[in-house]
């Protein structure tokens, strides 16, 4: 589903060129876990960025079930965030003006799911996620953690077919993270498609491959065996 | 201290230029509009105010009481001068005044229509149109005196020396130049190119020596202290005592005679000082949405601020001095704005010059021009600069440094309170624009009950009293001209009354005042007047001296359902009706339907003339040039289209309506730029939201539409307050009007479909931009 070949992406800095990926070359199939690991800096969020669609690479091609990326419209685009794309990202991104609940119901809207079902579904989310009694708060009076729970909750509920996650469980404890990587699994076992940037060892073993960015350069990419 | 709040305005102007572009161009429209405003306002304060002795003087009006109203009038019988003079000991001096008349005069080869007007000696002593030469005590004392004006001797003497000189006056009398007095000034309400003694005024007119005819003005000059009041209490009845059981006298002091001169049954309703008031409030209007500019976007960016205020007080700033430096700012914009606004006056007053026929210019605006502008720059920068200053100091360094300054909801509530009061203003001069341009579409398309389209008349004076009936013959055999009648007054007009009338079951009580229309044969016709039953004057009926023709008013007002046929009279002289006309117009459109009686009479001062539609006027009006002078070759031929001297009579209004449109559209303007600048920062402010918005599947119409509506909910809100207002505020003004049009609730509809359009357009421009920004940018500035 997913074919990328000689993927680059660099910023001007005055005459000075800094590469931030280079050379990326990536296919993945529909049904995959994979998860993406590297130090600080190494690229990992831009190339998210680019396999979701909210980026551009500076060369190379990406193909989306075939069909070149850089020639999606505006429409095309939006149809597939609405429909097709979810996102988990590193810095939350909750949107401040509104609480909890509504946060999380945002896709549903856009997706034009019926009042009596978002209800449902985003009442099953909150218990899930153990945060009903946060439903009314804005963004600000929660904690980095309990932000970083909405933002997964509103990346899932409206069961994208690609889940892009940046750190989805960095600022969570350790039994919250493994909730998380529980349900991750489990929707992947229903067959959704999940690439996760994560610094946790044991999170990574949740994948069937893992790939290794350093300097912006693919250093590794091996699958995960059940007793590796 | 100062200097460092003046370079830190500056940095901060050069540093957002969009916003302090706004900022400084809404200002200093506002204060542009301010300083033409201030100008003209002043310029009508000072009408009059050059009399040394302003206070002392007063003009006479009577209230005229009749069974369904009292009118108001300037005209007053010819002994009431003398008596007041006599009689009252306050009263030192007093003098009747003509109106003002029109004559040829001639001196040697030099032979132009000027304006004159007959005095008493006392004139000169009353008013402060000072002789440049001549004697002020003997000046008026011979009947055939002249005094005129310096430009007068200028265009007829050039540099000779005036005095002594004979001039012609109409052709038929010769008057010496016995003064030359300085120039009229401009803002003067009694306005002459020359001064005649009134006796021969006098002698040409008997009803002068009576007290039963009100013919003349008449003025006078009190002892200084002396209250308008108490003179008016001693004076009222004086007429009334004499024979006009309904005329009560009033003393109408100078300050009120251009300002405050429109009565209504009897009480003074206002008059210019409306429009005073009027403009004056929309200048403060404008200000007020340049003003609201100013604080909405100071407290919109005040986040960026924040940094700045936080470091200040950290440093030991208190409060009031971060107010203070806020403030300096705001002045000084203010002060920027405002020598930007006086230069844009500056370039546009030629053109309010034109509209208003004025001469106001900033160059001799004097002291207190500079002092009301200084005022308003002041009010405007402490008004505009008060709630940032006093928002801005506020920021507590805990919070600045947690980032929490954004949320603070009540600067939000207050700038969508503030752009609603903007909205609501622009509404109101919308409607108001829209109210004002229909009624005066209307007045002007009135059917007026006769037909003011190619109809001309031409004045009479000298050989064309002797020669009517050969002109008429002569211009009648023109194929261009219809018909030729005459009349003695311009029927657009009209203003010959008389109470003197009585019909069969009359209430002997009973007064109603009739405009009483003398006229040749043929009259109807050539107005374009018709005729109901009946029929019009004819020379086959010689009977038809003394008949009558009415209007259906005048026959409802004297209960006849069959008027033709019946017996009136009129000035004690008993006629029959022999034709009912339909009802027209004789007047603006600030009266009412007048009963009109008509009566065959040579009395014609004006030669009606009807033409047929179509082209070759030109031609036309150059053969009836011929037979004019041919037969009159004293005086030039002047003629005038009566559809033009009506549309000057509802002048007024038409300027009213082009300025209230201009400030419309200015009030919607600034309002724009305000509205511009809040949203591209709402936008700015927004861009995370959208960013995410976006990532999750929004459009980029759904983002525009997010952003528009909150704009767009002010100005519905907006509609909802201002049309209520324009309603009362319109209605009030249209009740000036005798004949009005109502005010349709698609006024209302458009007013708000401009506004919200406008509204739409100037936030979905910054919306659209926002929405289509790439949202990695958006989301990585976090
Ligand atoms: N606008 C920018 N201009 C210049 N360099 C940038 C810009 N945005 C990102 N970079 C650089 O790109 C590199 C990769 O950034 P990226 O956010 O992809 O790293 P990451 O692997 O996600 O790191 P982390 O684990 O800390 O989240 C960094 O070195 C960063 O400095
Ligand atoms: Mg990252």
């Amino acid at each position: 589903m997913i074919h990328l070949s000689n993927i680059e992406r660099f910023y001007k800095n005055g005459l000075l060129k800094t590469w931030v990926l280079r050379d990326i070359n990536l296919q993945v199939q529909p049904g995959e876990f994979v998860t993406i690991m590297g130090p600080s800096g190494s690229g990992k969020t831009t190339l998210l960025n680019i396999l979701g669609m909210l980026d551009q690479p500076d060369k190379g091609e990406y193909l989306f079930f075939d069909e070149a990326v850089h020639k999606f419209n505006e429409k095309k685009r939006t149809e597939l965030h609405k429909h097709y794309i979810g996102f988990v990202f590193q810095a939350y991104h909750l949107i401040d003006e509104l609480t909890v609940y509504e946060n999380i119901e945002t896709p549903l809207l856009y997706r034009g799911v019926k009042s009596q079902e978002r209800k449902s579904l985003v009442a099953d989310v909150l218990d899930r996620f153990n945060i009903v009694a946060k439903k009314d708060l804005f963004p600000h009076q929660l904690s980095g953690g309990q932000q970083q729970l909405v933002g997964v909750a509103r990346a899932i509920i409206g069961k994208p077919k690609l889940l892009l996650a940046d750190e989805p469980t960095g600022n969570l404890h350790t039994s919250q993270g493994e909730m998380i990587m529980d349900l991750f699994a489990q929707l992947h076992k229903e067959g959704m498609t999940i690439l996760q940037v994560t610094h946790n060892e044991k999170n990574a073993l949740y994948g069937s491959r893992v790939i290794k960015l350093e300097d912006g350069f693919v250093r590794e990419d091996k699958p995960i065996t059940p007793d590796a | 201290m100062f200097s460092n709040y003046l370079k830190i305005t500056l940095r901060t102007l050069l540093k957002q230029r969009v916003h302090s572009m706004i900022n400084l161009l809404g200002l200093a429209l506002g204060l542009a509009c301010t300083s033409i405003i201030v100008l003209w306002i002043k310029r009508e304060l000072s009408m009059n105010q050059f009399h040394e002795h302003k206070a002392e003087l007063f003009r006479v009006l009577e209230h005229q009481t009749y069974d369904d109203a009292v009118f108001t009038f300037a005209a007053t019988p010819g002994p009431l001068a003398e008596k007041l003079k006599a009689d009252f000991p306050e009263i030192t001096h007093a003098s009747r005044v003509s109106w003002g008349e029109r004559s040829l005069l001639a001196y040697g080869r030099e032979s132009f229509y000027q304006e004159g007007r007959s005095v008493e000696p006392d004139f000169l002593e009353m008013f402060t149109f000072p002789l440049l030469q001549g004697n002020q005590e003997t000046a008026l004392s011979n009947p055939n005196n002249i005094l005129i004006t310096r430009e007068l001797a200028d265009k007829y003497f050039g540099g000779e020396d005036p005095m002594g000189k004979v001039m012609r006056l109409d052709d038929e009398a010769d008057y010496e130049v016995a003064g030359v007095l300085a120039d009229i000034p401009e803002n003067s309400t009694l306005k002459f190119d020359f001064l005649l003694p009134l006796d021969n005024y006098l002698k040409q007119d008997e009803s002068l020596n009576s007290w039963n005819n009100n013919s003349i003005q008449c003025y006078f000059r009190v002892r200084p202290g002396v209250e308008a009041g108490a003179i008016t209490e001693k004076i009222k009845k004086i007429v009334a005592e004499n024979g006009q059981e309904n005329v009560a006298l009033l003393a109408h002091p100078l300050s009120d005679w251009y300002l405050r001169s429109r009565f209504q049954d009897g009480k003074l309703q206002g008059g210019r000082i409306d429009s005073v008031r009027l403009f004056g409030i929309i200048a403060v209007f404008i200000l007020l949405i340049a003003c609201i500019n100013f604080m909405n976007l100071s407290t919109a960016k005040s986040a960026n601020r924040a940094m700045e205020v936080g470091v200040r007080k950290v440093s030991g700033a208190t409060r009031g001095l971060l107010a203070g430096q806020f403030l300096s700012e705001s002045l000084i914009m203010s002060a920027l704005a405002g020598l930007l606004g006086i230069a844009l006056a500056a370039v546009a007053l030629p053109y309010f010059n034109r509209l208003f026929e004025l001469e106001l210019a900033i160059s001799s605006a004097g002291p207190g021009f500079w002092l009301g502008m200084g005022a308003a720059i002041v009010i405007t920068g402490l008004v505009a600069g008060s709630y940032p200053a006093f928002f801005l100091s506020g920021f507590q360094p805990v919070k600045v440094l947690k980032g929490l300054v954004r949320k603070s909801g009540g600067a939000v509530q207050l700038r969508k309170a503030l752009v609603t009061a903007q909205f609501a203003i622009s509404v109101l001069l919308i409607i108001g624009a829209l109210v004002i341009y229909r009624q005066i579409q209307f007045i002007k398309n009135k059917n007026l009950g006769y037909d003011k389209e190619n109809l001309l008349y031409v004045p009479v004076n000298g050989a064309l009293w002797d020669k009517y009936e050969t002109v008429k013959t002569e211009l009648m055999q023109m194929p261009g001209i219809l018909s030729v009648s005459s009349t003695n007054g311009q029927v657009h007009q009209w203003g010959n009354n008389t109470s003197n009338v009585s019909w069969e079951g009359k209430d002997p009580e009973q007064a109603i005042l009739f405009q009483t229309i003398p006229v040749g044969y043929g009259f109807v016709k050539t107005i374009g007047a018709s005729l109901k039953a009946g029929r019009d004057f004819s020379p086959e009926f010689p009977a038809d001296s003394t008949n009558f023709l009415i209007n259906e008013t005048a026959a409802r007002l004297m209960g006849m359902d069959e008027p033709v046929g019946q017996t009136i009279s009129l000035w004690e002289e008993t006629g029959r009706i022999v034709g009912l006309l339909r009802d027209f117009h004789v007047g603006s459109f600030h009266q009412a339907q007048d009963p009109v009686i008509m009566i065959l009479r040579p009395w014609k001062n004006f030669i009606y003339i009807r033409l047929k539609p179509g082209d070759g006027l030109s031609g036309l009006l150059a053969s009836m040039e011929m037979v004019f002078r041919k037969h009159n070759p004293a005086y030039p031929f002047e003629y005038h289209f009566t559809d033009r001297e009506y549309e000057e009579l509802h002048r007024n209004e038409q300027r009213t309506g082009e300025l209230a449109k201009v400030f419309a559209f200015l009030a919607i303007f600034v309002s724009c730029l305000g509205l511009f600048g809040l949203a591209s920062f709402m936008a700015e402010q927004r861009t995370k939201e959208i960013g995410i918005r976006k990532v999750l599947g929004a459009s980029v119409g759904g983002i525009t539409r997010l952003l528009t509506m909150d704009f767009l909910k002010l100005a519905l809100i907006a509609i909802f307050i201002a049309s209520p207002l324009a309603y009362y505020l319109m209605n009030k003004w249209l009740q000036g009007f005798a004949f009005r049009i109502g005010i349709p609730w698609w006024v209302f509809a458009l007013a708000g479909l401009i506004t919200a359009l406008v509204a739409i357009l100037t936030v979905g421009f910054q919306s659209v931009k926002a929405a289509l920004a790439n949202p990695v940018r958006a989301l990585r500035s976090e």
